[in-house]
């Protein structure tokens, strides 16, 4: 079972993978991209933070403008269903594939309503397997309690862009 | 030192395997459709 903390950081980074997916810049490095997502990620936080009159709807309409739009539902649907996926037909792949956004969007929403001012400090980038991924190491932190370790697996997409596969693992450190 | 890996969509997956040797998979959408309807009525 997860713990709070670990469950926002959990989710943070899967929000994180979906903006890395989507919208880094090819002449960026792996690092540089993590940093700057990252950044953007816990602005939009802070920003939730300090209007505590944002109402939970706004809170996912945040997330629908500019979270969403990073996201590949589909890619996301089809490694969540597995084999599941290959048997299922085009119209349920449609349906699961709306509920599942509607439900992570839902999952943030009330995540990201709990953040508690968690910065992000970037490590460093080492090698991962092939010449085409690699690690970007961050700590999450959040003053009075133990640091989390987050890691990033980056793989070179062949358009020269730098994209994040879906299972990246952080572990307590 | 590592203590344990974590991960969302790790999580979703096992989740809905079990579900899914359990039941149908339009079973399991309509489970999320339920889920999405409740959350929508909570926030109004």
């Amino acid at each position: 079972m997860f713990s709070a903390d670990r469950r926002l950081v959990s989710l943070l980074m899967a929000v994180l993978l979906a903006w890395v997916n989507g919208a880094i810049a090819a002449s960026e490095s792996p690092q540089e991209m993590i940093r700057s997502v990252t950044g953007n990620v816990l602005d939009t936080l802070r920003e939730r933070n300090a209007d505590k009159a944002m109402s939970q709807q706004k809170l996912v309409a945040l997330i629908e403008q500019q979270v969403v739009p990073y996201f590949d539902f589909k890619l996301m649907s089809a490694q969540v269903l597995g084999r599941y996926w290959r048997g299922a037909s085009e119209s349920q792949r449609e349906q699961f594939t709306a509920a599942f956004r509607q439900l992570l969007t839902n999952t943030y929403a009330a995540v990201f309503g709990r953040y508690e001012g968690q910065t992000v400090e970037v490590l460093g980038t080492h090698p991962s397997g092939s010449s085409d991924r690699v690690l970007v190491s961050t700590l999450v932190k959040k003053p009075g309690k133990p640091e989390i370790k987050v890691d990033y697996r980056l793989y070179q997409t062949k358009g020269g862009g730098k994209s994040t596969t879906w299972w990246p693992t952080a572990s307590a450190c | 030192m590592v203590a344990d890996g974590i991960s969302l969509l790790i999580n979703y997956r096992s989740e809905y395997a079990n579900a899914l040797s359990r039941g149908t998979l339009d079973e399991l959408i309509a489970r999320l459709q339920t889920k999405n309807t409740a959350f929508g009525r909570k926030q109004q």
